[in-house]
């Protein structure tokens, strides 16, 4: 008898903690904005244990993140700076994205200055098992200006996508090339660490070109897709010569024979 | 500056990738294969050669195939090209236990709802068929000519998302590469980046 009363018990506080109860791997996913510094907003997901989503050049397979502002007028895209991504290999799928959390940044959208409120709509696509698309919404306040915003991330511009990279044909080599943000190149300095060597020491080649960085790609084979990760470390200097901030950064390049860098 | 070069060196790499090292090349002959066709049929390659062959690669739970299936659009550009006697082969490399993997029943009631328009859907449960072809995302597509050469491989389009209004706005590749190739002209882009959902492998059978 106390052993079914003891049963019972725990069904009745199970229920009533909402236990078994499953909470959708999109209502999981959570956006929120916040101000950091007078010109650049936070957007802060978090995603469920497992899952992930992508860098706006996906690799083999997924969907980069799209950012639109809710205006008076109706809607206007946002620019969206996103970190530097992890690389997923998923059944011999290469993908690059981020997992947990992540924190991309965008400017701080006009109506914003103007003292309203703005209603952000991150369109982002988580995966596991499976893929699902996912419409996040959070407000920016007009009031947010950024002032109690900690340091608690590597929100400075510049970030990974400060840089451009471009890939070219030229017969049996395919050109790359990343050009330094002038802006950032006349602070005092700056230097970028790539390491080719350790992956394909026969077929790579890097010079510098005033702020250009240039790779060959050699014996790229008619039909081919070829890729080129540039992982590295920015160091920014002052014009005395000392370094005043580090910055990670990678930019993904590809190049398909017929179709072009993307 | 040496330590600033030294931290830096830690965090570098370079790599290349290609499209995985799948025997199916464009410009070259297609892989055969047999697979078994929903109903039980099996199907080989070789039983077309002859006749312009689209390879749609599937998964009717991945919500980039749902974008082309919801909108009509895959259905309509089936039923375009196999009036034009192409052979339209849609096949499903979803794993056991995997998404897009569905019981025969449960497939037929599926593939009811869907309405497509091919010529058959087959079952390439291992992966081999996929591997073989380098299928990387659904829908992943291949076109293959009279002669038995692979003369597309890629994205289905040009609009890479999940919303079924971008598909009006969309170069459709599938289309503009039959259409130039039944005119005998150069398909051109032959090559493209495929967009969607990774295709869902089993771990073993993955490259």
């Amino acid at each position: 008898m106390r052993y079914y009363l003891g049963l019972a018990a725990l069904g009745a506080v199970l229920a009533i903690a909402g236990c078994g109860e499953e909470v959708s791997p999109v209502e999981r996913t959570t956006l929120s904005l916040a101000r950091r510094g007078p010109d650049t907003v936070a957007l802060d997901v978090r995603l469920p244990r497992g899952w992930h989503t992508y860098w706006h050049n996906p690799g083999e397979s997924g969907l980069g993140p799209t950012l639109e502002w809710m205006v008076d007028s109706g809607s206007v895209d946002g620019a969206l700076v996103l970190p530097a991504p992890e690389r997923f290999v998923e059944q011999g799928i290469v993908t690059l994205g981020y997992g947990d959390r992540v924190r991309f940044l965008a400017p701080v959208p006009a109506a914003a200055r103007e003292g309203k409120d703005v209603v952000a709509r991150l369109r982002v696509l988580i995966c596991r098992e499976e893929c699902i698309p996912v419409n996040l919404v959070d407000t920016l306040r007009f009031d947010d200006d950024g002032r109690g915003a900690g340091d608690d991330g590597p929100w400075v511009f510049p970030e990974a996508d400060t840089l451009r990279g471009r890939a070219e044909r030229g017969g049996e080599q395919i050109r790359c090339s990343l050009v330094w943000p002038h802006g950032v190149a006349k602070t005092g300095g700056l230097e970028f660490f790539p390491v080719p060597q350790e992956i394909m020491p026969s077929s790579l080649g890097w010079a510098h070109d005033g702020d250009t960085l240039r790779l060959q790609v050699a014996e790229i084979q008619p039909g081919m897709l070829a890729a080129a990760r540039f992982s590295g470390l920015l160091v920014l200097r002052e014009p005395s010569g000392t370094p005043r901030k580090a910055v990670p950064v990678m930019i993904y390049i590809e190049h398909t024979e017929q179709g072009g860098a993307r | 500056m040496k330590h600033t070069l030294a931290a830096a060196m830690v965090v570098c790499a370079v790599w290349s990738v290609q499209a995985g090292s799948p025997k199916a090349k464009v410009g070259e002959p297609a892989p055969g294969f047999s697979l078994s066709a929903a109903g039980g049929k099996t199907v080989s390659l070789a039983d077309h050669k002859g006749s312009f062959v689209v390879l749609e690669w599937t998964n009717l739970d991945c919500p980039f195939v749902r974008k082309h299936y919801g909108s009509g659009n895959m259905q309509a550009l089936q039923k375009k090209w196999t009036g034009r006697k192409v052979v339209w082969l849609s096949i499903n490399s979803s794993a056991k236990g995997k998404q897009g993997q569905f019981a025969p029943d449960e497939l037929e009631k599926r593939l009811k709802k869907a309405k497509p328009a091919h010529t058959a859907y087959l079952l390439d449960t291992d992966g081999t068929v996929g591997t073989l072809y380098g299928a990387k995302a659904t829908p992943h597509m291949f076109i293959i000519d009279p002669e038995g050469v692979l003369i597309y491989a890629g994205a289905i389009d040009d609009k890479p998302s999940t919303d079924q209004a971008d598909v009006k706005k969309a170069v459709n590749y599938v289309d503009k590469a039959l259409t130039a190739a039944m005119d005998g002209k150069k398909v051109d882009p032959s090559a493209t980046k495929s967009y969607g959902c990774s295709v869902k492998y089993d771990r073993a059978s993955a490259r």
